[in-house]
């Protein structure tokens, strides 16, 4: 309760600070610190119990899992603010870190939320500013694509949540997670609505289409939010909505999960290596490995709820740490490959559709080309791209690897054993794409090898994030057991 | 389930209807375009202005700033009516609400969103 005050405080707070002095820098500074401070009260004195008692229950409940979390989200939240303000035109606002705050501020309340309506506030507080977060860029076409297109979605995606949760007030005359849904159509009915709403926000495919076109389109610093702590958030309120007021429906929604689960591993990795743009790869290699969280929660097991906990914060690290070397790639494309006239190079990705009608000033998009020579450039950091790239992929001593076996080894006992074998195949698939990367940083050569010889300083505070996302890839593939154990005991202790 | 087939059929016989009353006109009625019919109609006159020009932002934003203070009147009004029994939660609920709105208030004062020109 006092994190949340502490962190909302500071949010209206550092709102006034940011209108009266437009100061960027201070702003992220200040909301990178309210982050952290509002993480005090969780370590030092961590409280659990329900909050906002209600007749039907409570509106939030704190757990000792849903603190664990809390912490997660918090002590992250700096590292995604230094993606967002890694200082360049688009960002240099105060408004960008206290959206990404606000955004952050959602995700806590939906972590800890134990009704359907503060489930929905907390959803909608942390989906509102990641659609403005998308179109930040309010000059660049793509930009605006992208928020409109993620605004529009992301509302039909809450209407059926909220039209599920009718159904659901309906069958049980509560919206508490106290309330236990019983077997009928109405209630099949809810479920199914619920269900597509939050395969939505997590970009598991049969609700995925807007997340290759918004990943494209947003401005890098935004995605730093957009495609983390979110599924954070949502896989941990999907934990408890499966097995607080569903968990008498699991014949219904785990074969639906599963299907959900094998339908977003083949088509993430099969699309995924056809991509040359950068943040549209970095897409569908979202929704692959939204795959394996999806997985792990129709498992349905404490061991599985542990391993797709495990999974999302390796997931996120990785993906921060891709985003960052992006936005370091973006600092450097101004050096990069241009055309004879000194033009950028017209790269025509993605559905004609989609590019049609777009001004001819709008920025060339972040490509493999953008890739080529990086080893000679920046033996360093093609390295740290390799293993956060491996980590994603899942590859034997790194994050992610564990992060996979302890998603498949519960599965494996649960009996979903060709849903394991297909998830297994798709990784291979989608190794294919991450090691086609790296042969493009390490073997390609640029077409135009010129103006090596003045390559830009990197920007500390990315080159931090970058370290920081290599080093804990590395920690947790060698000791999985420092975040496993903890998340095994809270896990346990919560079915 | 049973109870709602009435909704059904009403539902599937206006939809019938609907369809019919368009679709005799296009099978019978002869098509003859002209400039005048094709106009836009106007009160009888002739029209002044396209109507598909694109007009000011800044009317979208005061539309959104007075739905915001639209609903805080909404809350103030039964706030007002039941404050006798609400004591003091109901009375600083409300003055949270309303420092979180003048918050809002003062944010957008300051970056000059209530400026016309």
């Amino acid at each position: 309760m006092l994190t949340l005050t502490i962190l909302l405080a500071a949010i209206l707070v550092i709102l006034l600070y940011g209108a009266y002095t437009e100061d960027a820098k201070g702003t992220t500074l200040l909301t990178g610190l309210a982050a952290l401070i509002a993480a005090v009260p969780l370590i030092m004195q961590p409280t659990t119990g329900a909050l906002f008692q209600t007749d039907n229950g409570p509106l939030l409940l704190q757990t000792p899992l849903s603190n664990a979390l809390w912490l997660i989200t918090l002590l992250l939240t700096p590292a995604v603010l230094a993606l967002g303000a890694s200082n360049t035109k688009v960002t240099a606002k105060p408004e960008f870190s206290l959206l990404t705050l606000l955004s952050v501020a959602g995700a806590l309340i939906l972590i800890t939320s134990h009704d359907f309506l503060s489930l929905y506030v907390g959803l909608e507080l942390m989906s509102f500013p990641l659609y403005i977060l998308a179109s930040f860029q309010r000059d660049n076409a793509r930009s605006s694509e992208a928020g409109l297109k993620y605004f529009i979605l992301g509302a039909l995606a809450s209407g059926l949540f909220l039209y599920g949760v009718s159904l659901f007030y309906a069958s049980t005359g509560s919206t508490n997670f106290s309330a236990a849904l019983p077997l009928g159509t109405m209630p099949a009915a809810a479920l199914t609505f619920m269900l597509v709403a939050f395969l939505f926000k997590l970009s598991s495919a049969p609700a995925h289409f807007w997340t290759p076109d918004v990943y494209a389109g947003a401005p890098t610093p935004a995605l730093g939010i957009i495609a983390t702590l979110p599924k954070l958030a949502v896989i941990a309120v999907l934990l408890r909505v499966l097995h607080l007021p569903l968990i008498g429906s699991l014949s219904l929604w785990q074969p639906v999960l599963l299907a959900a689960a094998t339908l977003s591993m083949v088509w993430g990795s099969i699309a995924a290596t056809t991509q040359t743009e950068l943040k549209r790869l970095l897409a569908y290699s979202t929704i692959g490995n939204m795959s394996f969280m999806v997985l792990g929660l129709a498992t349905g097991t404490p061991a599985a709820a542990a391993g797709t906990l495990f999974y999302v914060v390796t997931y996120i690290l990785g993906t921060l740490g891709l985003l960052a070397i992006f936005r370091l790639l973006e600092d450097e494309q101004g050096t990069g490959p241009r055309n004879a006239d000194g033009s950028e190079p017209a790269r025509v990705t993605g559905h004609p559709s989609r590019v049609r009608g777009l001004p001819p000033q709008a920025e060339s998009q972040l490509s493999t080309e953008n890739l080529k020579g990086l080893l000679s450039r920046r033996p360093l950091l093609t390295v740290a791209l390799a293993i956060n790239l491996l980590s994603l992929a899942g590859i034997p001593p790194l994050a992610g690897f564990m992060a996979k076996l302890n998603v498949l080894m519960p599965a494996v006992n649960a009996g979903h054993i060709p849903f394991v074998l297909i998830a297994l195949a798709s990784s291979i698939v989608a190794l294919y794409y991450s090691l086609n990367l790296i042969r493009h940083a390490v073997f390609s050569k640029p077409e135009k090898a010129s103006e090596t010889s003045q390559l830009p300083t990197l920007n500390v505070q990315l080159s931090t994030v970058v370290i920081l996302t290599t080093v804990a890839a590395l920690i947790l593939g060698l000791f999985p057991g420092l975040l496993l154990t903890p998340l095994t005991i809270l896990t346990t202790a919560f079915f | 389930m049973q109870e709602y087939f009435p909704i059904l059929l009403f539902a599937a016989v206006g939809t019938f209807i609907a369809m019919v009353m368009l679709a005799i006109p296009m099978l019978v009625n002869p098509l003859r375009k002209t400039g005048t019919k094709l106009s836009t109609y106007e009160c009888g006159f002739e029209e002044f202005d396209s109507p598909r020009k694109p007009f000011d932002v800044r009317f979208y934003l005061v539309a959104i700033l007075f739905i915001v203070f639209d609903l805080e009147v909404a809350f103030l009004f039964p706030w007002a009516m039941a404050l006798q029994d609400i004591p003091w939660y109901g009375f600083f609920s409300m003055m949270l609400f309303l420092i979180i709105l003048t918050v809002g208030f003062v944010y957008e004062w300051k970056k000059g969103a209530l400026e016309w020109e």
